[in-house]
């Protein structure tokens, strides 16, 4: 499409474009697109999830015997973060263009999130 | 600056994007090579250093105003003034880069589709002269790397000496200030031509220059086959040498040991 093209369409339309590129690349398994706030926010949401499992994980199996505690840790140690990136994926995936459209432009537009953040706790904490 | 919150110029961005998006030739491009698979591309540094430091750039007058304006205000507000502008400084470096990075990955794939294919050609055909008749290349290569040397060498040597001649010594000077650097047969034919016990500086301890000079940096002059330094301590015998080849040049110290103050 040339710069024409787009040009003419709206707003919405323009935005729900570019999201399905963003998107197709984004959950591309082959890992070809990193330089993307969504790409951030997949890394830090499966790696929550993928901490969130491993807690779960060891909590559930404390009681168990030490031999069986450790097959299961080790094992659960891999599935879990395969589990967290598909969670990650399916949460990314199911939220809707206008979610996904903010919390791009809230990483994307770091130093303002950042400042803000800071500023709001500096401003609650004196 | 004020286009960068004009809702026009956010559109021309995100059509950008969608370009770069399509043609894949940006840093979202897909395809990419296996040596950029990182968690972070290869921009994202440079992107993070250009922001942080654009924001330190415009930190400095709003700073320097609310230095001004914070003296007559409680601690609390001036938290709550300073986040809103610190959001602001935030926003407008990130639009710079931004604005940056898309100018600049157009121009880059501009500068592959026109100039670079000439510059692979004459690589090309350079490769090809160099497979076809290397010794002619390699002569034509050193001839080019003699020529500039000589002209870097042949390049007045600017020098204030005070006194710029003595009873027993002479410079070869070019013109006031600045000494003409010659080949060793030329420094030998100019202190010859000075009288029948004028040489080439030998560096001999027994000589004593009167009166002697002061430089205000160090130079190369001949002695021997070899260049010797002299600095600011005027004419001593020198302790730093530099050797000669064919071509070289120096400045030229002509002694007269017969003449003794």
């Amino acid at each position: 499409m040339s710069y024409e093209q787009l040009n003419a369409m709206s707003e919405y339309e323009l935005m729900n474009l570019e999201d399905s590129l963003l998107m197709e690349r984004e959950t591309n398994s082959r890992l070809e697109i990193k330089n993307s706030s969504g790409r951030f926010v997949l890394l830090v949401m499966s790696a929550a999830i993928w901490g969130l499992l491993m807690a779960i994980l060891a909590r559930g199996t404390v009681s168990f015997r030490p031999q069986l505690h450790g097959m299961i840790s080790f094992i659960g140690f891999f599935v879990s973060l395969g589990v967290a990136v598909g969670i990650s994926h399916f949460i990314w995936r199911k939220s809707s263009v206008d979610v996904r459209f903010y919390i791009r432009n809230i990483v994307h537009y770091w130093p303002v999130t950042f400042s803000f953040v800071v500023g709001v706790i500096v401003l609650l904490k004196s | 600056m004020k286009h960068y919150f004009s809702s026009r110029y956010q559109r021309h961005k995100r059509i950008l994007r969608i370009l770069s998006l399509q043609d894949g030739y940006d840093s979202y491009r897909p395809r990419r090579p296996s040596s950029e698979h990182f968690i972070f591309p290869r921009y994202t540094w440079v992107r993070f250093f250009l922001t942080f430091g654009l924001m330190m750039i415009l930190s400095v007058p709003s700073a320097f105003v609310l230095r001004v304006v914070f003296s007559v205000l409680s601690p609390k507000v001036q938290i709550m003034l300073m986040i809103p502008v610190v959001m602001l400084i935030g926003f407008l470096a990130v639009e710079i880069v931004d604005d940056y990075f898309l100018r600049w990955e157009e121009a880059f794939q501009e500068f592959r589709r026109t100039v670079l294919p000439f510059i692979v050609l004459a690589l090309v055909v350079l490769i090809y002269f160099v497979i076809k008749n290397p010794a002619e290349i390699k002569r034509s290569v050193s001839d080019w790397q003699e020529s500039v040397n000589e002209n870097v060498q042949s390049k007045p040597q600017p020098i204030v000496a005070s006194p710029n001649q003595g009873l027993n010594w002479r410079l070869l000077f070019e013109s006031p200030n600045y000494l003409k650097k010659t080949t060793r047969n030329e420094s030998e034919i100019y202190c010859r031509s000075l009288g029948a016990d004028w040489q080439v500086f030998d560096g001999d301890k027994m000589f004593i220059a009167h009166p002697n000079p002061s430089f205000d940096r160090s130079f190369y002059v001949w002695h021997g086959l070899t260049g010797a330094v002299l600095d600011k301590y005027g004419i001593q015998p020198p302790k730093v040498f530099v050797t000669s080849a064919v071509g070289t040049r120096f400045s030229t110290l002509c002694i007269n040991k017969r003449i003794r103050p």
